[in-house]
């Protein structure tokens, strides 16, 4: 009977998320932008670079902007003007405070969000299976500094068979690699590794995810109306003042019903009359 | 957040002078039920299926009911959805609620208020080998406690019969922001004392 009940209590809690970095890294700001690199040609790919940002954004709002308990916003930042051919043939390498990468033979370092198509398979796609390849190029300390998505631009690629919509949560998958999650082992979660043509929306598991990575801060957080508020431009009074209220009140409520309490259970006797 | 306990510092004085100091709650009530988060809203098979099944995820909560005027009540309720482990990973939520509650019969309570939520996930770190392509990676655990503040809107009916009472409750998070609405319910059943029966 017990065992029932047990299972009854706490089956199929799904958040089974998982992490890119041992640290827990996330981007330290709250509004992180993709852009997609200038001469990113993606014969192979089978899309254009404007095409390729477009169904990124699409995506990153289908998903990852959808999640009001996370304090992070994915905006567009149009495109990356570069001439830096390493973009589109070299490997992609992870920086950390640890571990340097030989800046010659890798995709070079970026800030925010950058995609481009690559055709290296010897490092990044040695199966024409592999769609695409995201890793952050730059962490400093706990914050990622920034996260490059490589798009299978070689021969055998298979990307150019997909249809919108799976492009569209390919690239959903590679920007929650990019903004600090790592797979999860949940099949119906965007972050499993396999791509589903049916992925409609988040799993509870990629909220989670996405939440412990980014949660709204209690000095940050803009309550009720579930914006995002510039660091530049921080909480006022009015941003402040329903948290404060709430908690105020709640502790307040507190004290005086267990002041309540204490005063009426103990009866305190009254002097003898002395008449 | 010297404005935060500014306010803070506030509210309790105004409180301790107004009637919270010289009135008690009515009643109080002892609510044990189950929490549907972000119900019929997230995906939750591999065909694009929503989450529309009932669960039994238990969280329990204490609330004062104060009379006012008007047949309004105002209702304090904080409560603890029970711990949830899965894959090496907790999640907490406590939340703190204040409704403002119409008695429309002797029997229907309906209530709008909001509440304020703090979801803590945690876990103990580690490793976990998992498929990526045709191969494996490993990814990580999340090692620390990180918590997440939101305030949600809320709206919920009570039925009272005698002592006891369902309610239904549901918390709008974002309210305002369409892209990011969602909607978190809870069913409850409501053991309600007298304040004075109760000390």
């Amino acid at each position: 009977m017990y065992k029932v009940l047990f299972l009854i209590l706490f089956i199929n809690h799904a958040h089974g998320f998982r992490l890119n970095t041992n640290i827990g890294a996330g981007f330290g700001s709250r509004k992180v932008s993709i852009s997609v690199t200038s001469n990113s040609t993606c014969t192979n790919a089978g899309i254009s670079k404007e095409e390729l940002l477009n169904i990124a954004m699409d995506g990153a709002k289908k998903y990852w902007n959808k999640v009001a308990t996370a304090d992070i916003e994915v905006t567009n930042g149009g495109i990356y003007q570069t001439s830096d051919s390493k973009f589109l043939t070299e490997k992609l390498c992870a920086e950390d405070d640890t571990t340097a990468c030989d800046s010659s033979t890798s995709v070079p370092v970026v800030s925010n969000i950058v995609i481009a198509c690559n055709n290296n398979t010897t490092d990044n796609f040695p199966n024409s299976q592999y769609l695409a390849l995201t890793a952050p190029v730059k962490i400093s300390g706990r914050n990622i500094k920034g996260s490059v998505i490589l798009i299978n631009d070689s021969a055998s690629t298979s990307f150019a068979s997909l249809s919108t919509a799976e492009k569209e949560s390919v690239l959903a998958h590679e920007i929650g690699h990019a903004l600090g999650l790592g797979h999860s082992n949940k099949d119906h979660a965007l972050m499993y590794y396999l791509n589903s043509s049916k992925m409609e929306r988040l799993s509870q598991d990629d909220i989670d995810g996405l939440t412990y990575l980014y949660p709204t801060a209690i000095e940050n957080c803009s309550p009720l109306f579930g914006g995002i508020i510039d660091k530049k431009d921080p909480p006022s009074f009015n941003t402040n003042f329903p948290k404060a209220f709430m908690i105020g009140l709640s502790v307040c409520f507190f004290i005086l019903f267990f002041y309540k309490l204490f005063t009426q259970s103990i009866k305190i006797p009254r002097p003898l009359d002395p008449n | 957040m010297k404005t935060a306990i500014l306010i803070l510092l506030l509210v309790c004085l105004s409180s301790k002078v107004t009637a919270f100091d010289i009135k008690s709650p009515e009643t109080i009530g002892f609510n044990f039920g189950t929490w549907l988060e972000n119900y019929a809203q997230v995906q939750d098979d591999t065909n694009g299926g929503v989450n529309d099944h009932f669960e039994l995820t238990p969280y329990f909560g204490i609330n004062a009911v104060y009379s006012l005027p008007y047949q309004l009540e105002f209702v304090h309720e904080t409560g603890y959805v029970i711990q949830r482990t899965s894959e090496e990973i907790s999640k907490n939520l406590f939340f703190f609620k204040f409704d403002l509650a119409y008695r429309a019969t002797e029997w229907v309570r309906l209530r709008a208020g909001t509440s304020f939520m703090m979801l803590m996930i945690s876990a103990d770190g580690g490793e976990d080998t998992l498929r990526n392509g045709s191969g494996t990676e490993t990814y990580y655990i999340p090692e620390e406690r990180r918590t997440s503040y939101n305030q949600t809107l809320d709206f919920g009916a009570e039925f009272l019969y005698e002592k006891i009472s369902f309610k239904l409750q549901n918390y709008i998070y974002a309210f305002t922001n369409s892209d990011q609405r969602m909607t978190t319910y809870s069913l409850s059943v409501n053991y309600n004392v007298p304040f004075e029966e109760l000390f």
